[in-house]
């Protein structure tokens, strides 16, 4: 797949403090990446590098093959951590503005802006002042912001943080659309629930270092560690005295875990030699989550 | 520049369409309206009106002037007093006076000229300050022309022994100008300018710490260069002031134009002759002149080039102060006790210049002078006052000072862009000055 964006080696140090060392990336064009990593990893200053809010000491950034920080800044749809809008402007306005600010004509503006708040159903806000809306409406226009000018990369900093399960979808759906429309969309977050669900391809942050990259499956692939789960029809047998490790076991099922050279056939068949009824049988993938504490040692910055 | 064009909208459209800027705006000149008005109809209503005293005169000095009509003392058409005598006892007046239709008595005692200090005077009311001078300075005239009549000295002869002298100033080029006008109109702009520095330069402030607490920065920052909304905003909050002061010059024209026609009413010629025949020309004629002067006196001040004087000092003193404001509101978060104690220290020239302004004024060619007008972080507000004591715009003081504020202003807006720019994404880090240097190095 070609790349979008491909990230190369960029550092940031404030002061003593490395922020981002010498992270490299490659995001497929049309696909949804997910940036991972604890609070205080370097995400947001990665972010903010490849949005040009500041630049980066050493290292490139290429967009469609081209380093052009400038003309990228019309490319991005940025949505950051700490979300917010002018609360005195109206909503018309200030999405106008922020429009306007990434190169569209005020006709054009208008014409998107319309589009939006029929999209959500919302066309009556555009007279409203911001601080008349409530958290949730704000969101949906911070999230119109972003957008508004349907630019090929979107980069939404922990989308997900501060919203209500209603919202929450409702941003998950969109993303999947910009997606389907081929955008690309890049997201970071903390919290790791959502992102087996919507990620293509990730890359794990930590202490400005990245730890590993690539899509879900395979990192699955790449940190399993040979569990299965069994369910049998009746009580569970003991596993004292066989060559199989029990990690786990519960009334009708059992977990086990695999060494090197134990075949995960071998293993079956010893239940079903044992004239046991075997109603499920599970390879158990580690969980994003869990790769994730495994690989920070569950530890973070904050 | 299409990006900075709008974030000057931006700023300049959403601060002129508050009702705080509308009211403040139109109120200002409107309320000096008001206050000069109020003060026209209070000197007309709240006057003496017309007074009707009785006057005892034991002494029999004032008796044939009251009966012949001529002690009549007046000052405008609206107010006058007039005079009876009468020859009923003291007591028999004081029992009479409430049914009498008279508003009071005035006493003369029969002393000699020389002891007439203090004249008894019984009313209901309490006389006011109008009615009072204007009583005291007939009884005093009269008394006076009575005693030179008693030492031989005729009218004629106090005319020629009249000596008063003002003095008429004029520069090297004989054009006249007057210090009083001067000093009155320098002191006027150097306050206008430390207000408007500390106003302007506080609403810059206060427009980048709510950008940087609402959190709507990073936005903005994505489709901006940082000094591009920076000076977006101080341009447009710049213009916000200068839209204030245009309209403030012109309704300050159409007053100045308003107060002439009333004036000119207020004083009809047809009301000096009257006065004039009541032998009351003097003070009326006197204050004519006066006001004729001031008209000629400031219509003498180089008033376009003072314009330009005060526009200009404006925008440098502005961009100046307001680019360390900016970067003072960039620094600091939420917690507005950070933003006074960094604010302070700009303060500090601010309020220096307010305070050298009236030594200044003083003397507006001495060396402090100089060198307060010629410092870049006081020139605005202590230049224009020199200027209007016609200091002339081709003076090695005026290029001196002009250059040093467009230098340090240049240098100001950079010193506060690479503070901005970081200060405005940082969160969490208390701001201090030691901070602030640090960040320069970014």
């Amino acid at each position: 797949m070609e790349n979008l964006l491909e990230i190369k080696d960029v550092r940031k140090t404030f002061e003593s403090t490395v922020a981002v060392g010498g992270i490299s990336l490659e995001i497929p064009k049309g696909s949804i990446f997910g940036l991972l990593g604890p609070n205080g990893a370097g995400k947001t200053t990665l972010i903010r590098m490849i949005t040009n809010i500041v630049a980066a000491d050493s290292g490139t950034i290429l967009m469609d093959g081209v380093d052009d920080p400038k003309g990228r800044m019309l490319l991005i749809g940025y949505m950051p951590e700490e979300r917010g809008l002018y609360k005195k402007m109206k909503v018309g306005e200030q999405l106008t503005y922020l429009a306007r600010l990434k190169g569209l004509s005020s006709k054009q503006a208008k014409e998107k802006i319309q589009f939006w708040l029929d999209h959500f159903d919302i066309s009556d806000w555009y007279g409203k002042k911001v601080e008349e809306l409530s958290k949730g409406m704000q969101q949906k226009i911070q999230f119109i912001s972003t957008i508004i000018h349907e630019p090929p990369l979107v980069i939404l900093d922990e989308p997900f943080s501060g919203l209500d399960p209603v919202n929450s979808n409702l941003i998950r759906d969109e993303i999947f659309r910009l997606c389907s429309l081929g955008s690309t969309v890049i997201f970071s977050t903390h919290r790791m629930e959502q992102v087996e669900q919507i990620c293509d391809k990730i890359a794990l942050i930590h202490k400005g270092e990245k730890i590993l990259e690539g899509d879900i499956e395979g990192i699955k692939q790449q940190f399993k560690e040979n569990k299965f789960s069994i369910t049998f029809a009746e009580a569970a047998p003991s596993l004292e005295g066989t060559i199989y490790k029990e990690i786990k076991r519960s009334e009708k099922s059992l977990t086990v875990q695999l060494q090197e050279e134990q075949d995960s056939n071998e293993l079956l068949k010893f239940f079903v030699e044992k004239g046991l009824r075997v109603t499920a049988f599970n390879e158990l993938l580690p969980s994003i989550n869990e790769i994730f504490i495994q690989q920070v040692g569950g530890q973070s910055d904050e | 520049m299409s990006k900075i064009w709008l974030i000057i909208q931006r700023e300049y459209l959403t601060r002129v369409r508050k009702k705080s800027f509308i009211i403040s705006t139109l109120l200002a000149p409107l309320s000096i309206v008001f206050l000069i008005g109020i003060q026209i109809w209070m000197i007309g209503m709240g006057g003496t009106g017309e007074k009707n005293i009785l006057v005892k005169d034991e002494s029999g000095w004032f008796t044939t002037e009251i009966r012949e009509g001529k002690f009549r003392p007046r000052w405008s058409n609206t107010e006058s007093i007039k005079f009876t005598v009468s020859h009923e006892t003291l007591e028999q007046l004081q029992a009479e006076l409430p049914e009498s239709g008279f508003d009071a008595i005035l006493h003369i005692p029969n002393k000699s000229l020389e002891r007439l200090e203090d004249v008894p005077f019984y009313s209901n009311e309490k006389l006011g300050m109008a009615a009072r001078s204007l009583i005291e300075s007939k009884l005093s005239e009269e008394l006076r022309k009575i005693k030179m009549k008693e030492k031989g000295i005729g009218e004629d002869v106090l005319k020629d022994l009249r000596a008063k002298i003002s003095l008429d100033e004029r520069n090297a080029e004989g054009e006249e100008s007057s210090s009083i006008i001067a000093s009155a109109l320098g002191f006027m702009m150097g306050f206008l300018m430390y207000m408007v520095l500390i106003i302007y330069g506080t609403m810059v402030m206060k427009g980048v710490s709510e950008e940087k607490t609402t959190r709507i920065v990073e936005v903005i920052l994505s489709s901006v260069k940082p000094f591009q909304l920076m000076i977006g905003k101080i341009v447009g909050i710049g213009l916000v002031g200068l839209t204030q002061f245009v309209i403030w010059i012109f309704s300050m024209g159409i007053i100045y134009f308003v107060m002439g026609l009333i004036m000119a009413t207020y004083f009809d010629p047809s009301s000096l002759e009257a006065a004039a025949s009541a032998g009351q020309s003097m003070d009326v004629e006197a204050m004519q002149m006066k006001m004729q002067q001031l008209i000629q006196q400031i219509e003498s001040l180089p008033l376009v080039w003072l314009a330009f004087g005060f526009i200009f000092y404006f925008l440098g003193g502005y961009l100046l102060y307001s680019s360390l404001y900016a970067a003072v509101g960039s620094a600091v978060g939420e917690d507005s006790s950070d933003n006074q104690s960094l604010a302070f220290p700009i303060m500090v020239p601010i309020i220096i210049s307010i305070v050298g302004l009236s030594v200044v004024i003083e003397n507006p060619d001495g060396a402090f002078a100089f060198w307060m007008s010629v410092i870049p972080f006081t020139s605005p507000v202590i230049m224009p006052a020199r200027m209007a004591y016609g200091l002339s715009p081709f003076s090695l003081d005026f290029i001196l000072s002009a250059v040093l504020l467009i230098g340090t202003f240049l240098l100001s807006t950079w010193f506060a862009a690479k503070i901005y720019r970081v200060g405005i994404l940082m969160r969490g880090k208390k701001a201090s000055v030691k901070e602030l240097i640090k960040w320069l190095k970014y």
